[in-house]
């Protein structure tokens, strides 16, 4: 397999292993490093390539791993770094302030979340996975998905609830 | 769409039980049609989602590591050449073995014309000690002055000349 075909397999899914890896490690920057990571293991591995029925399944497996042992060397050097990702808002009107506060909750609420069930919630509300996709990239069954996705879901709309009831409601 | 119908694809998709086809539905019911108060969470959620699946890498592909994983592995290789270059030209004492007949022959010369030298100071130094003898008894011959010069005194007294 040359370069060229290799990054047409790819290419598909490479934004997927970004936004994946960007929903575990919250900095654009490492997850850009992450991507190309992963995308290079892959590349190495190319020999085996077409043994695998499901490339995309394997890279995304592949991902999330890498993510959770760079967590995990973080955790280990007893690291904090709040990442900011700063970005131009000179564009954002007025009017759009108000969603835009409305969606930052419900990033916060997302990346509140314990690191599977952010996992579950990205691959089936954002990346649009079915279910069996699932259970092969986390090696989990569809139940326990099912199951973890459910309680992610709810923990997400009770805080987005009570967030948006704040000051109006007593709760 | 119904809000009833809604209502219940919520639910079903809060039990983890909706198909990819269902949260579609849902995804396009709250991104385009004027949603119920009560329900206005479900929007910005919605919303998000959309939004989140648009986000898409910045970089380049490509096979090859980047650049600073490429070179990292110089800054060691430098320091490993520095230190065998430094090591290898440190003036080491095996040099003299080196030197050729006539450098030799010089060398031991000037080490002989040395030894001469060093031979005549001690002479001269030994020439010294006599010296060194002549001054002693000159001291010797000063403290007996001085005796003279008591008695001198003693006697002066004793006559009551002064």
């Amino acid at each position: 397999m040359n370069e060229k075909e290799y990054l047409k397999i790819v290419t598909p899914f490479k934004d997927k292993i970004f936004r994946v890896a960007k929903r575990l490690l919250v900095s654009v920057e490492e997850a850009e490093d992450a991507t190309q990571e992963v995308l290079l293991k892959l590349w190495n591995h190319r020999q085996k390539f077409k043994d695998y029925n499901n490339p995309e399944a394997f890279a995304m497996t592949m991902t999330k791993n890498w993510c959770f042992d760079q967590l995990k060397s973080k955790q280990a050097q007893n690291l904090k770094i709040v990442h900011n990702n700063y970005e131009d808002h000179s564009q954002s009107l007025q009017k759009s302030i108000e969603v835009n506060d409305s969606l930052h909750w419900v990033e916060k609420h997302i990346n509140a979340l314990p690191e599977k069930q952010k996992l579950i919630i990205q691959l089936r509300d954002i990346e649009q996975y079915e279910f069996n996709e699932i259970a092969k990239i986390l090696d989990m069954t569809e139940a326990t998905i099912r199951v973890s996705l459910s309680r992610a879901r709810k923990s997400i709309r009770e805080k987005l609830t009570k967030t948006h009831n704040y000051g109006i409601k007593k709760h | 769409m119904e809000l009833k119908n809604i209502e219940s694809l919520l639910e079903k998709y809060e039990e983890g039980q909706t198909t990819l086809q269902e949260e579609a539905q849902l995804k396009h019911y709250f991104t385009t049609e004027t949603v119920a108060p009560h329900l206005k969470v479900y929007a910005s959620l919605f919303t998000y989602f959309i939004l989140e699946k648009q986000h898409s890498s910045q970089r380049l592909l490509s096979t090859t590591r980047s650049t600073f994983y490429r070179y990292r592995w110089f800054a060691s290789a430098a320091v490993v050449t520095i230190m065998f270059s430094v090591f290898m030209t440190l003036p080491s004492k095996d040099k003299l073995i080196e030197l050729s007949n006539e450098e030799q022959f010089a060398y031991n010369e000037t080490l002989k014309a040395f030894d001469l030298i060093s031979n005549q100071m001690h002479k001269a130094a030994a020439s010294l000690n006599t010296l060194n003898i002549i001054s002693n008894s000159f001291e010797n011959g000063q403290q007996n002055v001085a005796f003279l010069k008591e008695f001198n005194n003693s006697t002066n007294k004793i006559f009551n000349i002064k």
